[in-house]
């Protein structure tokens, strides 16, 4: 029993899903059954009139069903996919390398600057996408820029702007790391700040970095999210005025929900739900992933409680193992990641050779 | 006259300067260390005897004072390559073997680092040809290298420490209370590591201490602080003998000894800083009561010491 | 001194977002976005004018043109009510459930759905609650929310809830994790071992060590609240500051409503220290 409640299900499944959700935004527009402009046609079969918008798993053609105008739901979802992963992907690297680099450097310093943390203080205060709202409100209606230009722009400030949390919250950990004697050993050694950093300081915090950049991918999607809301889809919105519609051009996931948002109030409310879903699978599965690295670094470090709290882990912390036997096939976890790859590489293939 | 390796002198270390809660860490403190002698420091907890090493190797910036070495200022503005120059003459052992080690690092990268900082190895081989020599110096074995610190006792942790200071190939250590986290049965043995090293290696040490019966067996001089002053500064015989500052006396009074006889009449000398009565103009300084015995005193206060001094 | 940087910066911020609507441009032929900073100056000398001819100017509203100054009153004390229900809540359920109350089992149940809504988007929780009350207004035809501005306490207890949603959860995060930290220190083990009760070690030496954190936090919280109140009030149509912000491209009220954003999170915030401080004050110092 123990040892079944004690299986990090958080880490397992959120790398199964987030390999399948890489796998969905290599290949999405090679799976899809129909293109962007294909619509469904109203038509007679058996007697009943097919018309959209045509419910989920009524029909083999859309599996998902299609919105008002006949356009089916699941192409539309893996066409926009890999949109999301990589919008979302790019802005946290972009982040979280600027954020992480001087974070770090700052940290280091004897004394943070004053300015600086009273800058990090107030933006702290302004919600990001209200910024990223003002930015591109003027700029995202009816296809006056290309989408590709809209999608950089959107890169580049929703980098910028996120970049002083980050910085707030590496050099903090950084700082902490920096009091440390072997910091100061270092230095009476002759290191110099880059040494300190990336040999001392750095490898400290690679766990913690890589959970945290997890996190802040399922942030940018959050801000997406929240902007889609607001109608601004990124990428673009084209404003239809005689139906009262906003599209988005890219066909985002997070778009997608943003477009369908009318829908909660009339019957085919499975419109919204689709894309909503699939965005609720996207941030749970990078949730869950974090959790489990999460979890496996802590259950390495915790303290246990002395009094009960309600919240203690079933976890057992994973250790490395010096002396193992040498064996021909590897086993356990390391198994199941080359299987999961083979699967991952063999799918893909059939994809590709079926689709040519 | 012996050779001067390190000569400070005037050394101040004020934190937070200006503000109420300024303190005064280091205050006024001038000493010679020369070159192959142990210089012992000690002092109770918090009276500047860690700040002074930690000062005179440039972990804090000296308030003001200077440190020179082998006639050389360390201190002042300095180009990257004279650091480093003096970083490799100078290092420090640490009081804290559990703190001081990185825990990411296996013990060859720790001991390496002065190496791979320095450039003073050509290749890989030659670096872990080097580590393994200082692993045996300091009598650990081959098979340490690749292991992580938290796999060591607290002794070999400190052999450890002892290694990387070895590594750059130093003139001078600072030991900063090295064996004072440490079991008493390991304490010796550290201690005896250190001495065959000096004797090897012609070392210098500064060798930081609370402990007076342990420096009294390492130490060819010892100085004793208080509240950031060197109170007295003597041959380490010779302060046992004739102790003659209050706070001294106080210290030497506070030894246990494992001798139950005496140690039921041992009395504690306390010691006052009230007791001194100094006047408003009078001059307390470093004064020579003997050749070789300095002591913090007043114009007063020094012809009753030399009174006092037995030969 | 540090707070006086910070309202710096924050002033800065906002006046400069403010603008941005109106700077950014599109060039049609190329297809480019042009930044027209020339405009700039020539706003603010605007916007001072007008304020020193003691009027706050006008913003549109479905159409008409209203008065900022004849709606301002009602629409902050709105926005200001829903942030700080939405805040308050979110410390207090964040508080109990989080520590107070976490270590019994009835409590776990809670704490477990907190920790799986923890895990979902605020946006994402704010449409299904959304679903929701229209599900249950079809079912049962209670209504839960109204969409007209006009619509009285429909119009401010819904959207009270949804705004705390995301800070709760945030708030509950936190205190859950360092609850957990805490509680493995060795003065936790000195205060079992003297065989004080549960309740008092989580009052006296517990909250004490976390209540840093909760304070340090508070600023971010705030602006989880403010952020979904954006959200909520354009959702919602609630008649909130928001409306200054969200109907034109002008800079007069777009600054006006960031700048009484600001002052409704202030006085928030300060709320919150205060009834932190009194709980402190009454409760743990007896």
């Amino acid at each position: 029993m123990n040892k079944i409640l004690s299986i990090n299900y958080s880490l397992y499944a959120g790398v199964v899903l987030t390999v399948l959700l890489i796998f969905l935004a290599t290949f999405g527009p090679a799976l899809a059954p129909h293109t962007l402009t294909e619509t469904l046609r109203t038509r007679y079969v058996n007697g009943t009139i097919i018309a959209p918008p045509l419910e989920p798993f009524h029909s083999k053609d859309y599996p998902l069903g299609t919105d008002r105008w006949g356009y089916d739901l699941l192409s539309m979802i893996l066409y926009g996919i890999r949109y999301t992963l990589i919008i979302s992907t790019v802005v946290t690297i972009f982040k979280m390398t600027a954020g992480t680099i001087i974070g770090l450097y700052v940290g280091t310093w004897k004394k943070s600057p004053q300015w600086l943390e009273a800058f990090e203080n107030a933006w702290s205060y302004v919600p990001l996408f209200i910024i990223l709202y003002f930015f591109l409100m003027p700029i995202t209606f009816d296809e006056k820029v290309e989408s590709f230009i809209l999608i950089s722009y959107f890169i580049i400030i929703a980098s910028i702007i996120s970049i002083p949390s980050i910085i707030s919250s590496v050099r903090k950990k950084s700082k902490e790391i920096s009091k440390s004697i072997f910091i100061e050993a270092a230095q009476t050694l002759g290191a110099n700040r880059h040494r300190v950093v990336w040999k001392h300081i750095f490898p400290q915090l690679k766990e913690t970095l890589l959970v945290m950049f997890i996190l802040e991918i399922v942030h940018v999607i959050a801000i997406m999210g929240q902007l889609a809301l607001m109608k601004i889809f990124i990428g673009g919105t084209i404003f239809r005025p005689d139906s009262q519609i906003y599209l988005s051009i890219t066909k985002e996931i997070a778009g997608l929900v943003g477009s369908a948002r009318e829908n909660i109030y009339s019957n085919s409310t499975y419109i919204l739900y689709i894309p909503l879903i699939t965005l609720l699978m996207i941030t749970l599965s990078f949730n869950l992933l974090a959790n489990g690295l999460k979890n496996r670094i802590q259950s390495a470090y915790q303290r246990t409680p002395w009094i009960k709290t309600g919240f203690e882990p079933t976890l057992v912390s994973k250790r490395k193992v010096y002396h193992g036997k040498l064996r021909f096939l590897p086993s356990g976890e390391k198994l199941a990641l080359i299987i999961l790859i083979l699967a991952f590489v063999g799918a893909g293939t059939y994809v590709i050779l079926n689709k040519g | 006259m012996e050779d001067k390796l390190l000569e400070i002198k005037h050394l101040k270390q004020y934190f937070n300067i200006g503000r109420p809660n300024q303190v005064k860490a280091v205050d006024d403190v001038s000493f010679d260390i020369y070159r192959g002698e142990t210089l012992g420091l000690v002092g109770e907890s918090g009276c500047g005897k860690s700040t002074t090493g930690r000062t005179i190797i440039r972990l804090y910036d000296a308030t003001s004072g200077q440190v020179l070495f082998n006639g050389e200022n360390v201190h002042g503005k300095k180009s990257n390559s004279e650091l480093k120059k003096f970083n490799r003459k100078m290092q420090m052992i640490f009081q804290d073997p559990y703190a001081s080690l990185n825990p990411r690092m296996t013990v060859a990268d720790i001991i390496a680092e002065g190496i791979d900082i320095h450039g003073l190895a050509k290749g890989k081989k030659e670096r872990m040809e080097r580590v393994y020599e200082l692993l045996e110096t300091v009598g650990l074995n081959k098979e340490h290298a690749n292991r992580y610190p938290h796999e060591f006792s607290g002794g070999q942790r400190q052999r450890i420490g002892i290694a990387r200071a070895l590594a750059v190939e130093p003139e001078f250590i600072i030991a900063d209370e090295p064996i004072s986290a440490l079991d008493v049965s390991i304490q010796a043995q550290v201690v005896n590591l250190m001495k065959k090293l000096q004797r090897e290696k012609g070392l210098t040490y500064l060798f930081i201490a609370h402990d007076l019966s342990m420096v009294k067996y390492i130490s060819d001089r010892i100085g004793v602080m208080y509240f950031g002053k060197l109170v007295e500064l003597a041959p380490a015989d010779d302060l046992y003998k004739n102790a003659m500052h209050p706070y001294t006396k106080s210290l030497l009074s506070a030894i246990p000894l494992p001798d139950p006889e005496s140690e039921r009449t041992r009395r504690r000398i306390l010691y006052d800083p009230a007791s001194h009565h100094y006047g408003e103009n009078e001059k307390v300084e470093m004064r020579e009561i003997a050749p070789g015995h300095l002591v913090y005193c007043s114009e007063n206060e020094f012809e009753q010491y030399k009174t006092q001094y037995k030969k | 001194m540090r707070i006086l940087q910070q309202a710096v910066f924050i002033f800065i911020i906002i006046i400069f977002l403010a603008a941005i609507p109106a700077i950014i441009e599109i060039n049609p032929l190329e297809k480019n976005i042009t930044w027209n900073l020339s405009q700039m100056d020539q706003m603010y000398v605007e916007f001072i004018r007008e304020l020193a001819r003691g009027s706050l100017g006008t913003y549109q509203l479905g159409g008409q043109v209203r008065y900022i100054a004849a709606d301002i009153t009602k629409n902050f004390f709105t926005s200001f009510s829903i942030l700080l229900v939405g805040v308050l809540a979110a410390v207090v359920t964040g508080l109990l459930f989080g520590l107070f109350l976490s270590r019994f089992t009835v409590t776990r149940i809670i704490n477990i759905l907190l920790n799986i809504l923890a895990a979902i988007p605020d946006f994402i929780l704010i449409i299904f609650s959304l679903v929701l009350a229209i599900k249950i207004y079809e079912v049962t035809g209670v209504r839960m929310i109204a969409f007209r501005p006009d619509a009285g306490a429909l119009n401010t207890w819904f959207p009270m809830m949804l705004t705390a949603i995301a800070p709760t959860l945030y708030m509950f995060k936190l205190i859950a994790v360092k609850y957990y930290q805490t509680s493995g220190e060795d003065y936790i083990r000195t205060a079992v071992s003297k065989g004080m009760p549960a309740n008092y070690i989580n009052f006296q030496h517990v909250y004490k060590n976390i209540e840093p954190f909760i304070i340090a936090e508070l600023t971010k919280v705030v602006s989880l609240a403010i952020g979904n109140l954006f959200i909520i009030e354009y959702l919602l149509n609630v008649p909130g500051v928001t409306k200054f912000i969200f109907q034109s491209n002008q800079f007069q009220p777009i600054t006006i409503g960031l700048f009484s954003m600001l002052l409704i999170s202030l006085i928030v915030y300060f709320s919150i220290r205060i009834v932190l401080y009194l709980f402190k004050r009454g409760l743990i110092y007896e």
